[in-house]
């Protein structure tokens, strides 16, 4: 142990590191480095490389999980934007047109009340299913957008005429 | 075969070498540090019988590892690290067996028998604590206090900062400490 070792151990630590230092290099001197040497080498030819590779990603299998993926999501935010959270089941409740079915089969009530689900998702309060804040009107595509807003002012452009 | 290997060749030169498949820069590295990583395990329990099989697979994974040897800490650090892991990995497989005490070198004859019982004692004690330090409090005590590292050194062998390593060697003194006065 060097001075400047010494200096940052108090004299108790410092005198106790040494000898029990002293013992384990006693016993490091047992150990046979030419016989580790060879050892170790003789492990290094015999025992081989375990090479992990990566797992083999699939284009297709990546094309079809993220069909299934697109197909789930679209689904449930389907059907909490027609059924709204915490409602009845499908079966149950008259048939909607479908979102994303088309700009031109959406009217303007129905894009409303996709607001406003929308909406109340959003903001429903101690419901576990509640999709991320970050569905929101910016989740509609644009021809959706662009039939919603065009709708939206039908019926002002209508009121005034 | 490469070039004859002697002691005047830097650890990088050796490492290099052994890339290159020359078989002495690795009989030579080997020769170079078994001594102070057997020492860095006896110091944290490791049992006598134990002591060759962990010193071998410590340098055997070293080499095996060799490529992702940065070099910024020292062969000798790096590999004492690598022995710490493999011994953490032996504990977990000993933990039914008793590990050896360390028994302190105060066997010589000495005109003081009551201050060889309180080296003895104090080593022994001292033993314990560190079994009880935190393992990076551990290293890095005794990267310092028993191998003389310095603390860049200590620091990149550990892959913590330089500032974490100081004060990992602060509270293991300082547990150590109070330990001893307990």
């Amino acid at each position: 142990m060097d001075a400047n070792l010494k200096d940052e151990l108090p004299d108790r630590i410092a005198g106790a590191l040494s000898a029990l230092d002293r013992g384990a290099a006693r016993r490091a001197e047992a150990v046979d480095a030419s016989r580790i040497a060879e050892r170790v080498l003789q492990r290094l030819k015999d025992e081989p490389v375990r090479v992990l590779h990566p797992p083999r990603i699939s284009l297709r299998g990546l094309r079809v999980a993220a069909a299934l993926a697109v197909l789930v999501i679209g689904g449930v935010v389907t059907q909490r934007l027609v059924f709204g959270p915490g409602r009845a089941s499908v079966a149950a409740l008259p048939i909607l047109p479908p979102v994303a079915a088309g700009s031109t089969t959406v009217d303007a009530s129905q894009q409303q009340a996709i607001l406003d689900a929308i909406e109340e998702m959003r903001t429903a309060p101690g419901d576990s299913t509640v999709i991320p804040a970050a569905v929101s009107v910016e989740d509609l595509d644009v021809p959706e957008l662009q039939a919603l807003l065009s709708s939206m002012d039908e019926p002002q452009h209508g009121g005034t005429e | 075969m490469g070039a004859p290997v002697t002691a005047d060749i830097a650890d990088s030169e050796l490492i290099a070498r052994f890339q290159n498949g020359d078989e002495k820069a690795a009989t030579e590295l080997v020769l170079r540090h078994t001594a102070a990583l057997a020492r860095f395990l006896a110091v944290q329990g490791a049992p006598d019988d134990e002591l060759d099989d962990v010193v071998q697979d410590a340098f055997f994974k070293a080499f095996r590892g060799i490529g992702g040897f940065r070099g910024g800490s020292s062969f000798r650090t790096w590999l004492l690290t690598i022995g710490g892991n493999v011994l953490k990995d032996r504990q977990r497989q000993w933990k039914r067996r008793h590990v050896v005490e360390l028994m302190p070198d105060v066997a010589d004859p000495s005109a003081d028998p009551q201050g060889d019982a309180d080296a003895a004692w104090a080593a022994e004690r001292l033993q314990e604590g560190l079994g009880r330090l935190a393992r990076l409090q551990r290293e890095v005590f005794l990267l310092r206090a028993q191998q003389g590292a310095e603390y860049p050194d200590i620091a990149a062998s550990l892959g913590i900062s330089e500032g974490a390593a100081r004060v990992h060697y602060h509270h293991a003194v300082k547990r150590l400490k109070a330990w001893m006065q307990t």
